[in-house]
């Protein structure tokens, strides 16, 4: 595939995310709407007074007289440029709500994230090399058991053993520096991490099962290729290549692992500031983190399709002709 | 030669299925048991509780196991031990209803999509893909807590968001079935797509449907235990295992039961559910004993079949052979009979005009009366 088909591919694939974006920005918008009460009593809250004047600068706020689409035209406008309005709970922007809450779920974020590859993708390995073995049946037993554990569940059981009982890591608190905060911030990253490790390990596991049954790896082993050349090269290699589409369905899992895992061990994230405005109706707080997630979602899924090319060079050879 | 394609597959992917093992028996009879325990006691309820669950103690407050409380007490004196019997309930209905209804749209939808094809086979698949790339739970929590209506919101909201995982699987696995010989032989009957959709095709699917349901239980339940975990599904006070370990988080101190006991019943439910389902798919899907047996394998049905009954054209025809000599068999005598059909439309284009000339006649002089 040349630089103008890879450029056309992207094209295309950036053109749908907008049309799928703008779709959910529809459906977020609509929130206002389908909450029960008048569009106004949403957006003023239970919090404030709900005087003449309030409602009268609420209506001009939100733009609440003019037509319908019309509003939908403003309040898009005003979400490209990170405006999601005031929370009605707090009556702080919404934007500063969120960036003083964003570091503090990244680092949950990476932090799992990097335990989840590093963890689960050396299982997976092992368990698809060692199959039918103690060891690959342990594995699988874990992912059955990442699988039907929510976050929230490991997060209470690692939080009774580890902080409860021995005592090793604080029970709750985010931590000063980093080092600090890493050390407050290790078991819920690993309550998280497990809910993503599960499918990471079934898929690595099957990928290198089926990549390992290949005559080309046979092929390789009767060359007499080193063993690490032969699962690194040739096993990893494809085993990789599900991994890689599940990655957008991963984030997904980890997103909403992220909002029960901060709850459960009472962190100031992104994920229980959704919890809280969720429980209050603050809508515009809602309004705005959704936005952010389903942006997120719909990157992540147009990395994984850019990077499923440069993984896989047999699809873009076949998209080449397509 | 597309049917010998698929039944290569077919052989190669039996081949390679590891041999059952007797431990993974014992683990599904554990798992059956799980659940009829579970079930017993969604069933039964108050009924086997020790004490009421719903009892409330606020001098004892919060205490920890106990020969009385044998899983101690929560904040309100409460019993957790029957509250968490009495938690199943609300553990088995929803997640029921959410396997059910959402493995009922998703097989219409995906059955209609395989079978049908063309605009509406793209939109399906377009909503599955929009449903697939949003984070379900994350939806579920946004839509249930801005639009309220607690357990019973959250379980509509989650049978739509289930829903497109039959979808794709119904859609899949009837385009494989599509291009099958008893397909095409229900079609040239000429009968209605509904019909084959519906008698033809879905009973190769049913084992695929089961399995998918208890995977889609599996699913409704850790959603609806996330939900009221968050203080989203059911009341509060109600008891429930997610709503339970939410109002004892803060008493782990205390009282660790009352958040372990009914975060372990959603594990321990979860898994069983799930390995039961993966077990039923491998189960069902090749079963050993078979006596009457339903066979599309083309290579099996060569090497065992002597005589073939085929139903066609409101008839019923006997080959004698194997399938490859039927199939040559059919088709030659199907040719002949286009071959009448040609003759005869031909012959139609010739004295057509004459029949229908002589009848006009006939009915002009009033001879016959027009029909």
């Amino acid at each position: 595939m040349g630089t103008s088909q890879l450029a056309l591919f992207l094209g295309r694939r950036l053109i749908g995310l907008v049309v799928v974006l703008f779709v959910i920005s529809f459906g977020i918008f609509s929130l206002q709407f389908a909450a029960p009460g008048s569009a106004e009593q949403v957006l003023i809250g239970t919090t404030r007074p709900g005087d003449p004047e309030v409602i009268a600068a609420i209506r001009e706020r939100y733009h609440l007289d003019e037509p319908f689409l019309t509003q939908y035209g403003l309040w898009l406008r005003a979400a490209f440029s990170l405006d999601f309005g005031v929370s009605s709970r707090t009556s702080e922007s919404v934007l500063t709500m969120l960036g003083e809450r964003v570091s503090l779920t990244a680092f949950l974020g990476c932090y799992a994230f990097i335990l989840v590859l590093s963890i689960g993708i050396p299982l997976g390995m092992l368990a698809g090399i060692k199959k039918r073995t103690p060891l690959d049946r342990a594995a699988v037993s874990l992912s059955v058991l990442g699988v039907s554990a929510p976050a929230f569940v490991t997060g209470v059981f690692l939080l009774y053993l580890f902080a409860v009982v021995f005592g090793w890591f604080p029970a709750f608190g985010q931590g000063e520096g980093f080092l600090d905060q890493l050390w407050h911030l290790t078991l819920p990253a690993i309550a998280l991490a497990l809910t993503g490790i599960a499918p990471i390990v079934k898929f690595t596991r099957t990928g290198m099962i089926q990549a390992l049954d290949q005559d080309f790896v046979v092929a390789a082993r009767a060359r007499g290729l080193s063993r690490k050349r032969v699962y690194f090269g040739y096993g990893l290699r494809n085993a990789l290549i599900p991994v890689v589409t599940a990655s957008g369905l991963i984030l997904g899992v980890m997103l909403t692992g992220a909002a029960l895992v901060e709850v459960t061990f009472a962190l100031p994230g992104l994920g229980s500031l959704l919890i809280q405005s969720v429980n209050v109706q603050d809508v515009q707080v809602v309004q705005g983190l959704a936005m952010l997630a389903a942006t997120l979602v719909l990157l992540v899924n147009l990395l994984t399709d850019v990077l499923y090319l440069f993984i896989d060079p047999r699809i873009r050879f076949s998209r080449a002709d397509a | 030669m597309s049917e010998l394609a698929i039944s290569r597959v077919d052989t190669d992917t039996k081949v390679g299925r590891a041999p059952r093992r007797k431990g993974t028996k014992f683990l599904i009879w554990l798992c059956w048991a799980v659940v009829f325990l579970v079930l017993g006691c969604a069933i039964l309820g108050e009924l086997i509780a020790p004490q009421s669950p719903y009892a409330q103690d606020l001098v004892t407050g919060v205490t920890p196991p106990s020969a009385e409380h044998w899983l101690g007490t929560d904040e309100l004196g409460r019993d957790v031990f029957s509250r968490v019997i009495v938690g199943a309930r609300t553990a088995v209905i929803g997640p029921l209803l959410i396997a059910l209804g959402g493995t009922l749209l998703g097989v219409l939808l995906g059955l209609m999509a395989g079978y049908v094809g063309g605009w509406i086979d793209t939109i399906t698949l377009r909503w599955a893909d929009l449903m697939f790339a949003l984070p379900g739970h994350l939806v579920a929590i946004v839509v249930v807590g801005v639009l309220g209506g607690g357990y019973a919101m959250a379980i509509v909201v989650l049978i739509v968001l289930s829903s497109p995982y039959d979808t794709r699987l119904m859609r899949a696995a009837t385009l494989e079935q599509r291009p099958r010989a008893y397909v095409e032989a229900a079609r040239l009957l000429g009968l209605p797509g509904r019909r084959i959709a519906v008698q033809h095709i879905w009973p190769n699917l049913v084992p695929l449907v089961i399995a998918s349901g208890f995977l889609g239980f599996a699913y409704g339940l850790l959603a609806l235990s996330a939900l009221s975990f968050l203080g989203l599904g059911v009341g509060p006070g109600t008891a429930d295992w997610g709503r339970m370990l939410a109002e004892s988080l803060v008493l782990l101190f205390q009282n660790p039961a009352g958040a372990l006991a009914p975060g372990a019943m959603i594990v321990i439910t979860a898994a069983s559910v799930n390995l039961i389902g993966d077990w039923l798919e491998e189960y069902l899907s090749d079963y050993p004993h078979a006596v009457i047996l339903v066979s599309h394998d083309r290579f099996f049905l060569d090497a065992v079949v002597t005589r073939i009954t085929d139903i066609g054209l409101r008839k019923l025809t006997d080959y004698v052979g194997n399938y490859s000599a039927y199939l040559l068999e059919r088709e030659t005598r199907m040719e002949r009979l286009r071959q009448m059909k040609r003759d005869q439309d031909d012959e139609l284009v010739l004295t057509g005009p004459l029949a229908r000339w002589l009848v006009e006649r006939a009915e002009a002089e009033g001879r016959v009366r027009p029909r």
